[in-house]
């Protein structure tokens, strides 16, 4: 689609400089006007390049493990040196003299000194604090400048505790509004809900209230449990969100809309709660098997009552059973569905109205070539 | 002789532009097309894979799999709607009597889930049409895909299962009351 519409912008561009060529006489070579082509024709499929990656752009949520915890000790250079240690980070800088560079004006030569900065490493060794996990190391920031007191974040973790991440891939659903997959609900019902995001390295929140009173404590301890519960299916590559809510059912059917038909491997577990009991559920995810949606369903509907550690356990049985995940080249045809942004088309006029005709007074007043 | 050059140029321009949007409009329309046909092979394959799925959960004897595959198909492809699940469950109990509850439980929710992945299979299959069609009615684009020879399938052939249930209510513009019974 890109090339599309790049191509209908490349049209009027084509036009006008064979005007501008041939009844306005404007003083250009063909080397200037294959230039200007070129140029324009690069710009305005860059834009809609980038306005098709802004639509289809998403990220979700890969989960893992904590695999090892690594402080890492390396000596850093002495003196002073022309480069930086990739690995040292504290130094002290100076500039100092590195030949010069004389010009010669009217027949008159002056010359300036040049510098150059170099550096010397304040310690003979520091340390970091590396996490390693299945999914990509972090590194813990240090207390101290050299790295010599263990930060009380990096001793707080244990080999085993759960980690998360947000990885962007293409989500063709999100971008083709269009698609009979996306809710076409007005935008003022859409609940104000934050999609879930990463927090202090490796952590996000992803048991959400909305609309009804829920115990704090209960709120953070199974915030912590469903992060175990994620890292414990991440070979289904499967990423479970809870939502409580106080709403009707119509609720999870507006919240698909509000998180724009969800990821591709998220299973939203959404319940409607009164007290202590469970009114209704409603589980959406894209898995090939529908009978974990299914499952989970029924599973908490049978039980009832909000019982955190049961529902976790239905929720991971039904998961490691029945997700299936889905390839997103399934949807794949929903590129040819979808329109470039507004601005997309903003840029590409100002492009055709206002920098080709510059380029074209500059090429006439000026020979470049 | 810088008339005949400018004219060239403007000439070899506008051949690049059809050029560039003929091929675009070939590899649209053969990218859609094919994909339009193999959602419609996958619905079918949809169908199949619940056939053996619930064949196996029910422990149905091996010599009547193929009868109840008919039965789950008629089921899942929405013939008979509820109706057909009924008649597949009476099938599978008569095949095997002492099936127990929580096998019986599990049958319900995978008839529930074929009908949910069955429908969605669908609903890709109504989308890509949709976009195939989008595709053939914009200006620029559906008429290089015209020029290219598209549509090349008959889009008729590749329609989704409806009961004649759902057919007669939209032509009438009335719905009956299910009868369960």
């Amino acid at each position: 689609m890109t090339l599309y519409y790049a191509v209908l912008f490349i049209i009027p561009l084509i036009m006008w400089i064979g005007i501008a060529k041939l009844f306005l006489h404007l003083n250009f070579s063909w080397g200037e006007v294959a230039i200007q082509l070129a140029v324009t024709s690069i710009v305005i499929f860059g834009i809609f390049a980038v306005g098709s990656h802004s639509q289809t752009s998403d990220h979700m949520f890969v989960n893992g493990v904590v695999t090892k915890l690594e402080p890492v000790k390396k000596s850093c250079k002495s003196g002073w040196s022309d480069y930086t240690d990739d690995f040292c980070t504290e130094y002290r800088t100076r500039s100092v003299p590195d030949g010069q560079t004389c010009t010669t004006t009217n027949g008159k030569r002056s010359c300036s000194t040049n510098y150059k900065t170099q550096y010397n490493y304040i310690y003979y060794w520091e340390q970091k604090y590396f996490v390693r996990t299945t999914i990509q190391s972090y590194q813990v920031p240090r207390v101290d400048a050299q790295g010599t007191q263990t930060p009380p974040r990096f001793s707080e973790i244990e080999i085993g505790d759960p980690v998360t991440m947000q990885v962007s891939y293409t989500n063709y659903i999100r971008g083709a509004s269009s698609s009979l997959f996306n809710e076409q609900l007005p935008a003022d019902e859409l609940p104000p809900l934050a999609y879930p995001s990463v927090r202090d390295m490796y952590k996000a929140n992803r048991v959400i209230v909305s609309g009804v009173a829920f115990d704090g404590n209960l709120h953070k301890e199974w915030n912590d449990q469903i992060a175990v519960l994620n890292s414990s299916i991440s070979k289904t590559g499967a990423n479970v969100i809870l939502v409580l809510t106080g709403d009707d059912r119509k609720f999870p059917e507006k919240l698909a809309q509000a998180w724009e038909a969800h990821n591709i491997n998220d299973v939203v577990v959404t319940m409607g709660i009164n007290g202590d009991d469970v009114s209704w559920v409603d589980v959406r995810s894209w898995s090939s098997n529908s009978i974990v949606e299914i499952s989970i369903r029924d599973g908490i509907l049978n039980l009832g009552t909000l019982d955190n550690v049961a529902i976790n356990d239905i929720i991971q049985e039904s998961v490691m059973n029945g997700f299936e995940l889905q390839s997103m080249e399934n949807f794949e045809y929903l590129a040819d569905d979808i329109p470039p942004p507004t601005w997309a088309y903003i840029l590409a006029i100002i492009t055709l109205l206002i920098i080709t005709p510059i380029i074209t007074y500059v090429f006439n007043k000026y020979e470049v070539i | 002789m810088k008339y005949l050059i400018a004219t060239l140029v403007v000439v070899i321009g506008i051949i690049a532009i059809g050029a560039t949007s003929y091929i675009s409009a070939f590899n649209t329309g053969n990218r859609l097309e094919n994909q339009i046909v193999a959602t419609y092979e996958d619905n079918q394959n949809v169908l199949a894979q619940y056939g053996n799925r619930i064949a196996e959960a029910a422990q149905i004897p091996a010599m009547q799999r193929d009868d109840l595959a008919a039965v789950v198909t008629a089921a899942l492809d929405a013939r008979y709607g509820e109706e057909g699940s009924q008649a597949m469950f009476q099938f599978i109990q008569e095949q095997n009597p002492t099936i127990d509850s929580t096998v019986y439980t599990q049958l319900q929710r995978m008839i529930e889930a074929g009908r949910i992945d069955f429908a969605s299979a669908q609903t890709r299959l109504i989308d890509q049409k949709r976009v195939y069609e989008t595709a053939l009615g914009s200006f620029w684009g559906g008429t290089w895909m015209r020029i290219a020879g598209y549509p090349s399938i008959d889009l008729d052939e590749y329609n989704i299962v409806v009961n004649a249930r759902t057919v007669e209510a939209f032509e009438t513009g009335q719905e009956e009351a299910i009868q369960l019974r």
